[in-house]
């Protein structure tokens, strides 16, 4: 299935998250955008990938593209994601007026607009 | 000397025969004197005559076989000197076979050649067939060493490269099942085992005078090899790197330097209590870069840290005949790979009052890459014509390699191609704003299909021309000094035009219509920010969101 994508790297991944490998907040998605909190610097004890990937995101990626463009898996990205939102480098963006966006005005129409076909 | 004999029966007669001529003679000469009568006075004469005449022809031979003697005792000496010489010169060379030719020999090393024996064809004969006899027991025995060193490799080359396969499985569950945390907890585990493993596999190897099994194509920052090594180790949560002082090591060099950190960790670790962190801090000076290692254990009496700092530095050279029954190869490893490489290593009392072990990489075996310090967002984010050099400048390893690789990846990895059995998901660069709700399952809708297609075939047809020109400038842009954020791009094309002189005008070419694939992620990214800015101003009433509109960040970025 995927013989040739496998790529080594001496650092391996449970060093990179000290064997933790369950995100500290459980609503990271692949589909989960992120997006660097720029005014906020990144700690100083912060390794090259955690910098790289607050690079990454200051546009929004979501979190398989992250993962992709860092060529690691998803499921460890989002530990390090959620580390970087805990400590502030990364925001989850919520898109709120996703849930308002049809408005009951618009749905009632739609309904109406259906009753009457 | 086979005159000697008649002169010495002769020398023990004379003088008793010189005493008996003086006795007769003063016997008679009293007759002599005293006599008056010529007549009876003659024989007396005579005996007196032969008396004297006796004793004078005595005295003659006494003193003649004396002189004889003399001479024949000088012989004797002579002889005895050249008997006590070759005595001395067969005990010298019983000497140097007992202290020299077997001691050399019972540590494989070339044997002194034996003293010559003039004169004594003899001995020289034996001495000779001893030589010549332990030569060949020698040879039988490093043939038999060499057998024992082919083995024992190929065998940890299989055993190495067993490990590797089980990590590479870990690896593949993981992109299998890439969003469940116990699957990674899984791979994990059965990665950190069989990378101890491997290490382990990999020491028999070096012993054996063997080069690592594992090569890296690419130089890694120095925190990195450290990470790398500690990913080695049993204890790897107890290594605490500190320092980054940008500077890589050169990718051949990569290998053994993991190994020789993860076996100086390896021993800290298990040299302090378990409780207790292991400092690893780097720096970089004049001649090179230093890994300093402490641990906060007990330390070495000094007998025992001369022998451990004699085995590190590679002076005192441990092959695998003589670990022992407890093999301690982990110095033993760290020399060997000292003496081959350059690295200088010590082992001294830590501050901490364990141990504190030093390595120094040769300034030739380092390159520069930009130190994490400067790689704060705020410092980086000058412009978008900066951005992607600032983005691939961050190339450190992984993501050199990474962006390196990201090309043949991106296009199964990003576009529709997933495979079927993690197909649930949406495409990652979904930009629908429904599906962003974290509570909300997995689906796409069916209309926002086109634009998820788009990113990722955009990306791909962006980074296809400019594959192989682009490379090496990329993967390696810390070549030169560390760079300022904003001078980078001139830096890395120069870079790549050294590197590809022939492909300049292709280079530039390609360069200048198709931005390198680190790019693309931030394209990526400020596509999906354009895209939220325009939805948001088409519904208009973000003013709820929390957050400022995230459309804003990368369409200022564009300017």
């Amino acid at each position: 299935m995927d013989t040739e994508e496998y790529r080594d790297h001496p650092v391996r991944s449970y060093v990179l998250t000290s064997g933790r490998a369950h995100p500290s907040r459980n609503t990271l998605r692949p589909e989960t955008l992120v997006r660097a909190v720029e005014s906020r610097p990144v700690l100083s004890t912060a390794g090259r990938l955690e910098r790289e990937l607050v690079q990454l995101c200051r546009g929004t990626l979501a979190l398989a593209e992250v993962a992709a463009y860092l060529q690691l898996p998803v499921s460890l990205v989002a530990v390090m994601v959620s580390d970087l939102v805990d400590s502030g480098n990364l925001t989850i963006r919520s898109n709120h007026q996703a849930h308002v966006l049809p408005g009951k005005d618009i749905l009632e129409k739609i309904l109406d607009g259906l009753r009457k076909l | 000397m086979s005159s000697s004999p008649p002169p010495s029966r002769l020398r023990q007669v004379a003088p008793w025969v010189c005493v008996a001529g003086v006795l007769a003679y003063v016997l008679v000469a009293p007759v002599l004197f005293t006599a008056t009568g010529a007549s009876s006075t003659w024989p007396a004469w005579l005996v007196g005559i032969a008396a004297v005449g006796l004793a004078v022809a005595a005295a003659l031979i006494a003193a003649r076989s004396s002189r004889d003697d003399l001479a024949s005792h000088q012989v004797l000496v002579l002889a005895q000197r050249r008997a006590e010489e070759r005595a001395e010169a067969a005990s010298a060379a019983l000497d140097a076979l007992a202290k020299e030719q077997l001691p050399a020999f019972l540590h494989s090393e070339p044997a002194p050649p034996l003293p010559h024996l003039p004169g004594d064809a003899d001995a020289q004969a034996r001495l000779d067939a001893a030589a010549a006899m332990l030569a060949r027991v020698q040879e039988e025995r490093v043939a038999r060493r060499d057998a024992v060193q082919v083995a024992v490799v190929a065998l940890s080359r299989k055993v190495q490269a067993a490990a590797h396969r089980i990590q590479e499985e870990a690896a593949r569950m993981v992109q299998r099942h890439p969003t469940d945390p116990d699957i990674l907890q899984t791979s994990m585990r059965v990665d950190h085992a069989a990378a101890q493993q491997a290490r382990q596999a990999q020491s028999l190897a070096a012993l054996c005078g063997e080069w690592p099994g594992q090569q890296w194509s690419e130089p890694l920052p120095l925190p990195d090899v450290v990470k790398g090594a500690a990913s080695r180790i049993t204890a790897f949560h107890r290594v605490e790197v500190s320092g980054d002082p940008g500077v890589a090591v050169s990718a051949r060099i990569v290998e053994p330097l993991i190994h020789l950190v993860a076996e100086l960790l390896s021993n800290a670790t298990q040299s302090s209590p378990p409780t207790t962190q292991v400092l690893v801090s780097l720096r970089q000076v004049q001649r090179g870069a230093v890994v300093e290692i402490d641990d906060c254990g007990v330390g070495l009496d000094l007998k025992q840290l001369e022998q451990a700092r004699d085995i590190a530095s590679g002076k005192r050279e441990i092959s695998i005949t003589e670990l022992g029954e407890i093999p301690q190869t982990g110095l033993a490893v760290v020399g060997t790979y000292a003496r081959r490489h350059g690295f200088r290593v010590d082992v001294t009392e830590s501050v901490y009052g364990g141990l504190r072990a030093i390595v120094m990489i040769p300034a030739e075996l380092t390159e520069a890459v930009v130190p994490t310090g400067m790689l704060t967002p705020a410092a980086t984010l000058p412009s978008a014509g900066s951005s992607s050099a600032g983005v691939s400048a961050l190339g450190s390893g992984r993501s050199a390699s990474a962006t390196a690789v990201i090309e043949p990846q991106l296009a199964p990895e990003l576009p529709g191609a997933r495979p079927a059995d993690d197909g649930e998901w949406p495409a990652p660069a979904a930009p629908d704003p429904a599906s962003v709700v974290p509570v909300e399952p997995l689906s796409v809708p069916g209309d926002v299909v086109d634009d998820e297609e788009e990113t990722p075939v955009a990306g791909a047809q962006v980074k296809a021309p400019g594959e192989l020109p682009l490379r090496p400038g990329r993967a390696r842009p810390e070549d030169d000094e560390f760079p300022e954020p904003s001078a980078l791009p001139q830096r890395r094309s120069r870079r790549g035009e050294a590197e590809a002189p022939d492909d300049r005008t292709r280079t530039a070419e390609v360069r200048t219509e198709a931005p390198g694939p680190a790019q693309s992620a931030e394209e990526a990214g400020e596509w999906m920010g354009a895209f939220f800015s325009s939805s948001e101003a088409r519904f208009g009433d973000s003013s709820d969101s929390s957050e400022p509109p995230a459309g804003a960040g990368g369409t200022s970025e564009d300017r």
